[in-house]
């Protein structure tokens, strides 16, 4: 479906992004992982069109999405979610909805998709008049999955879905993210830095760092490996642990 | 003080003319962050359109209102196509800067072109309801003011309607709240801008329509009252649209009453202090918490 080659990305005379390569295949569930600055979002904002590849091949479905603009990506069927919840503050939840299905062949199936939406967020129905602005952050987050659903995408690009978010509101919003897949043949691709949690929803993985993929395949697979688990997984203990020791 | 009503009157008719000046600027600067300072030239131009119009074909001001609008529309489109769009993919804090740069060439541009086109002879449209006076209990007041504020309260009805209601206008609203997000949804941001610059010159296009109803017309018209918009503007909170109307009645009445309490020759001083002041005191505008 989604077929990255060779990609290299600067941002100034910064190297972003090198040699990346990588595929994401019909209904799968993938996540990119790594460390903060590591180049996760950089990589995403590429496939979208808001940084261009210096080199490499970029392509969705056979069409090459090097010199296309972001809007007409979009209508391809490839939607982002971008971090920072960035809903229309300023608008209704369900205009930030409609503004979802701005795209011509979302907005005739709009009230069905809407409906669905809906369903898939309850929560979002009974918001629907208020300005997205005063949602809390678990709410916006689904406003800004919910919106980007609206698109109707066959592939959803899904940035720090649990950035800021407390554990609970976090697999809760992990869960419903399975489930979607589970119930449509919408492909997923989740960049995180909560490591654990993406590996163990997602089918495969790819690990990022430098800018580089260091490290790809089954997710499973991945999460028992052990320079991973060394790299991300925290064993040192927590900083306050160290200090009772002291006060001890 | 017996003259209070009346000058308050003037007042409302001043402040309701500030904000038409103003709404453009500030629509193209929330959608955009361009900060058009060439907006009064272009009311310059609307006002010329609307008196060359009567002149020479006798077409009634208020009539050829739609005319001057789509053709100021028409104007932006190729200000935009020409020149804001090389613009558009820099940082938003470049776009304000650059593009005042911009505008204020063309202000020198504009303004001298109607020079020499028009000399800087003052134009004054007469119709045979320019100088009519409506007295209502004790105030007078020109027909022509309140045909303003009920053509100004039109265009703030229809532009409403338009950003509330229609796909075109909500992706505008969301496009000058984030236009990376607006983008990332398919919302073509390119169109966006460039009927954004339409819709501002058409709002300048209406505005000059007015004035040419109201106010002799000459060449430098534009650069005034731009001077007088940048202030409504700051004092509405830079972008704002609603609170443009406000803005302009406040600094309207405040106006009126010095020309009252210290002499009508330094009003345009009071403005200035105002300007200054807000920038001071409260630069986000008077009316964010």
């Amino acid at each position: 479906m989604l077929d990255l080659k060779e990609i290299d990305v600067y941002h100034g005379d910064l190297q972003a992004l090198s040699k990346v390569s990588l595929t994401i295949k019909d209904k799968e569930i993938v996540a990119i992982v790594g460390s903060n600055g590591a180049g996760k979002s950089t990589l995403l904002r590429t496939i979208c069109g808001l940084h261009r590849p210096a080199t490499g091949s970029l392509s969705f479905d056979g069409v090459s999405l090097i010199e296309q603009p972001v809007h007409e990506i979009v209508n391809l069927g490839i939607c982002m979610v971008p971090e920072e919840r960035r809903v229309f503050r300023e608008m209704s939840v369900l205009e930030n909805l409609e503004m979802g299905s701005v795209i011509r062949r979302a907005r005739q199936a709009r009230d069905s998709t809407l409906d669905w939406v809906y369903e898939v967020f309850p929560i979002l129905k009974t918001r629907q008049g208020q300005k997205a602005g005063t949602l809390s952050g678990g709410e916006q987050q689904m406003l800004l999955i919910a919106r980007a659903l609206m698109s109707q995408p066959k592939l959803l690009l899904i940035d720090e879905l649990s950035l800021g978010l407390a554990p609970l509101l976090v697999q809760n919003l992990f869960k419903t993210m399975r489930q979607l897949y589970e119930s449509t043949e919408l492909a997923i691709v989740l960049v995180e830095q909560n490591v654990r949690a993406a590996l163990e929803l997602a089918d495969r993985g790819y690990v990022i760092e430098g800018g580089r993929i260091v490290a790809g395949g089954d997710a499973k697979e991945l999460l028992g490996r052990e320079d991973i688990k060394d790299a991300y997984f925290g064993v040192a203990p927590e900083p306050w642990a160290t200090r009772t020791k002291k006060a001890d | 003080m017996a003259q209070l009503p009346q000058i308050l009157a003037y007042g409302i008719i001043l402040g309701v003319f500030y904000g038409l000046v103003t709404i453009g600027l500030s629509l193209l600067f929330g959608v955009m962050k361009y900060l058009n300072i060439a907006h009064g030239s272009f009311m310059m131009l609307g006002a010329y359109a609307s008196y060359w119009l009567f002149m020479l074909w006798d077409i009634d001001p208020i009539l050829s209102i739609p005319l001057v609008m789509a053709l100021m529309f028409l104007v932006g489109c190729l200000l935009y196509k020409l020149l804001f769009s090389r613009l558009s993919k820099v940082s938003e804090d470049v776009r304000i800067n650059s593009s005042m740069i911009m505008a204020f060439g063309l202000i020198l541009i504009l303004d001298n072109s109607a020079i020499a086109l028009w000399t800087t002879n003052i134009k004054i449209l007469n119709t045979s309801y320019t100088s009519t006076m409506l007295e209502f209990m004790g105030i007078r007041i020109p027909l022509t003011g309140l045909i303003v504020i009920g053509l100004t309260s039109l265009a703030i009805l229809a532009l409403h309607l338009f950003l509330g209601r229609t796909y075109l206008g909500k992706s505008i609203r969301a496009t000058s709240q984030d236009w990376e997000a607006a983008s990332l949804l398919g919302t073509n941001i390119d169109r966006i801008y460039l009927v954004s610059c339409g819709i501002s010159l058409a709002l300048a296009g209406l505005a000059g329509a007015c004035f040419a109803l109201t106010y002799p017309i000459s060449p430098d018209i534009g650069l005034r009252w731009v001077l007088f918009a940048m202030v409504v503007l700051v004092l509405a909170g830079m972008g704002k649209i609603k609170e443009v109307f406000l803005a302009g009645l406040i600094m309207a009445m405040l106006e009126q009453l010095s020309s009252v309490v210290i002499g009508a020759e330094y009003r345009g001083i009071v403005s200035l202090a105002v300007f200054i002041l807000i920038l001071i005191f409260k630069p986000q505008g008077l009316f964010e918490k």
